[in-house]
């Protein structure tokens, strides 16, 4: 049942099992996964059905790191950030969830087989087809195409899977409407959410519209999942008995902010003989039932052996270079004049390939990189107020010079890889510098803000996502990711909001 | 080992035949021997002219000149660590340079030009291109070391 709380009368009190604060990827498969649940279903969410500029609006506010932009981010109604969504779909790897010594902050308290079989389930969830990934085979056509053979062991050719991309809002709006035990109030914010008097357990919801409504909803139990910068900023203005906000006793709600940097065009690549090149990588294809692409990532081996963070690297053609060069335009760049020769230099001393006159090709290429975690790359609340009253969110994005070395040197890594191959080289484009002050571009993944850590010291919430010291509120969504790995992160909210519906089941099925 | 010939390439392998028949008979033995090794590791470029122009490019870059026959000894000092001698065939001299490109960018032995991150071996080549076509400055023996 849909309820626009704009006509909930003032003051009404709203008794039930489970709130949920959120209707975007997570707070839509949590509900969905709690239809079968013996407990009512409270879902609210901030927006309507469709996009209102008003609502909207309550997502502004003040950047002052990195440059970033906070409402064009993400979306705020019924579906949430799933409504502009891209649709790339990867697991994370591994060595994603491990601690790792040289990345201070790293290693979340579940590891990859922890989530292995909600992956498989978010998969479905995503509607992306069969959850292949990294099965080389099945993206072969009968043995056509294969995966670049670079060498080195350091560069690994992995696939991504594409969802429609699903829109949650409207996919599963029936499953949320029609569900006897969910009742899902639009229109409705929470304003704050409010503890006992020793902050050990949540008591109530505050909820206004921008109408003016004020009601409450009073919950057995509380999950937040508004996105990984609205999480934070609900949990600090949550601040009536804990004046530094709820689970925020160590200081960490809001911390951690992490993105993935976004370079375009960080390197070129040449490569001799395009025919080695499987479709795949060159843009979105359908293979073995999915819709795939195939980039470029780095080893665990590598990453361990070089302290590194993760790249993840997109390419697809740019420009043949061409032997009859009467016939070719000449390229304004100069820079582009020594390409001709560099083709012919690759095929005098390396290259394998044929004689033709396409010399070879020159791919363009895109990046996403990992951040480090740094405590001080936070949202924190603005000192001006929203249209409900609120303190808007304040961003203060941070990039390290590491972490622009640590892309550079990955760029050279597959540069290696290209080399010793012997059918390409690789031009890297990225410069080199001291700061990393303003961003080439982001992929508006919020990460890090509500960390998972076992340890209370080091984290916000659990490995059940549980607020640490609070026992009936959890949080779901990228905020509660330790460290950011490279990959998008939808697939894996997604997977963690199915963890937690399980976790949750079982808590409730116990009656604790 | 596929290349491609171009009329350039054949201009500049009939310049480098001239340029071989002018050296006098009065020339040093080692000297003829480094003469003949800088011409068999031109010839084994698809097009010198433009190797010679990335080789022009890198020195001017590193500020270097460029002299052909410390070009060819140094390459065909490493050649020899991938099984090449004096007197090969081209194209065991082709594998030996497709090997020690190979080492090179697997052991980071790379050069940069206007970005294009080549193996130190590929941009000795072009130098040596540049070197032999007297397109780059010369530079005494002494101080092209490393």
């Amino acid at each position: 049942m849909f309820i626009d709380g704009r006509n909930v009368p003032d003051g009404t009190v709203i008794e039930t099992e489970i709130a949920i604060i959120g209707a975007g990827a997570a707070g839509i498969t949590l509900a969905r996964t709690l239809r079968e649940a013996d407990a009512r279903v409270t879902l609210i969410e901030s927006g309507g059905l469709d996009f209102e500029p008003d609502t909207q609006d309550l997502y502004a506010g003040e950047s002052v790191g990195v440059p970033y932009t906070l409402d064009t981010s993400r979306l705020r109604y019924f579906g949430g950030s799933t409504n502009h969504w891209g649709g790339w779909c990867r697991p994370f790897e591994p060595i994603d969830f491990e601690q790792r010594d040289w990345v201070p902050h790293s290693g979340w308290p579940i590891t990859r087989a922890d989530l292995d079989p909600y992956y498989a389930k978010a998969n479905e969830v995503c509607q992306i087809g069969p959850f292949l990934y990294d099965d080389a085979d099945a993206f072969s056509e009968g043995g056509k195409h294969h995966p670049l053979d670079l060498p080195g062991g350091e560069v690994m050719t992995r696939w991504f899977e594409y969802s429609p991309p699903t829109r949650f809002g409207q996919v599963y709006r029936k499953d949320i409407e029609q569900a006897s035990n969910i009742k899902t109030y639009l229109h409705s914010n929470v304003m704050e959410i409010v503890p006992n008097e020793t902050a050990t357990s949540v008591e109530r919801l505050v909820v206004g519209t921008l109408s003016g409504r004020r009601f409450e909803v009073r919950p057995q139990m509380v999950i937040l999942a508004t996105g990984g910068i609205e999480n934070a900023r609900m949990l600090l203005a949550s601040n009536s008995v804990e004046k530094a906000g709820l689970g925020n006793g160590r200081g960490l709600v809001g911390r951690y902010f992490m993105e993935h940097p976004h370079v375009d065009r960080p390197c070129e690549i040449m490569i001799t003989d395009p025919s080695l090149v499987a479709p795949y990588y060159q843009t979105y294809t359908k293979s073995a039932g999915a819709n795939i692409r195939g980039v470029f990532m780095f080893k665990a081996e590598y990453l361990r052996k070089n302290r590194r963070l993760g790249t993840v690297m997109t390419f697809y053609k740019q420009k043949e270079i061409r032997g009859d060069a009467e016939v070719e335009e000449k390229d304004p760049d100069e820079t582009r004049a020594i390409e001709p020769g560099l083709a012919q230099l690759i095929r005098s001393t390396t290259s394998r390939a044929g004689d033709t006159p396409l010399l070879a090709m020159r791919y363009g290429t895109g990046c996403a990189t990992e951040q480090a975690p740094n405590p001080d790359s936070r949202i924190t609340l603005s000192a001006e107020k929203d249209a409900m009253g609120m303190n808007r969110s304040q961003i203060d994005w941070k990039l390290s010079a590491a972490d622009r070395a640590n892309l550079r040197l990955n760029l050279e890594a597959l540069s290696r890889a290209f080399g010793a191959w012997g059918e390409g080289r690789v031009r890297i484009l990225f410069p080199e510098k001291d700061k990393w002050e303003e961003a080439e571009g982001w992929g508006n993944h919020h990460m890090g803000t509500t960390r998972m850590a076992e340890d209370p010291r080091k984290g916000v919430v659990d490995g059940d996502c549980k607020v640490h010291g609070i026992s009936n509120l959890y949080v779901a969504g990228s905020s509660v990711f330790t460290t950011s790995a490279t990959v998008n992160p939808t697939l894996t909210i997604v997977a963690l909001a199915l963890r937690l519906a399980d976790h949750v089941q079982t808590r409730f099925a116990r009656g604790v | 080992m596929a290349r491609a010939i171009s009329r350039r390439h054949l201009l500049v392998l009939a310049g480098a035949g001239l340029a071989a028949a002018a050296i006098p008979a009065s020339l040093p033995w080692f000297e003829q021997e480094r003469t003949s090794l800088a011409d068999e590791l031109v010839s084994m470029l698809a097009d010198p002219g433009s190797a010679a122009t990335i080789g022009r490019q890198w020195l001017a870059s590193i500020e270097r000149g460029g002299n052909a026959s410390v070009y060819a000894q140094k390459i065909a000092k490493r050649l020899r660590a991938h099984g090449w001698r004096p007197g090969d065939e081209p194209e065991k001299m082709h594998a030996a340079i497709a090997a020690r490109v190979r080492h090179e960018f697997a052991h980071d032995d790379v050069v940069e030009i206007s970005g294009w991150q080549i193996a130190r071996t590929d941009a000795e080549l072009c130098a040596l291109a540049a070197a032999s076509l007297g397109a780059a400055p010369s530079e005494p023996e002494q101080m092209q070391q490393g």
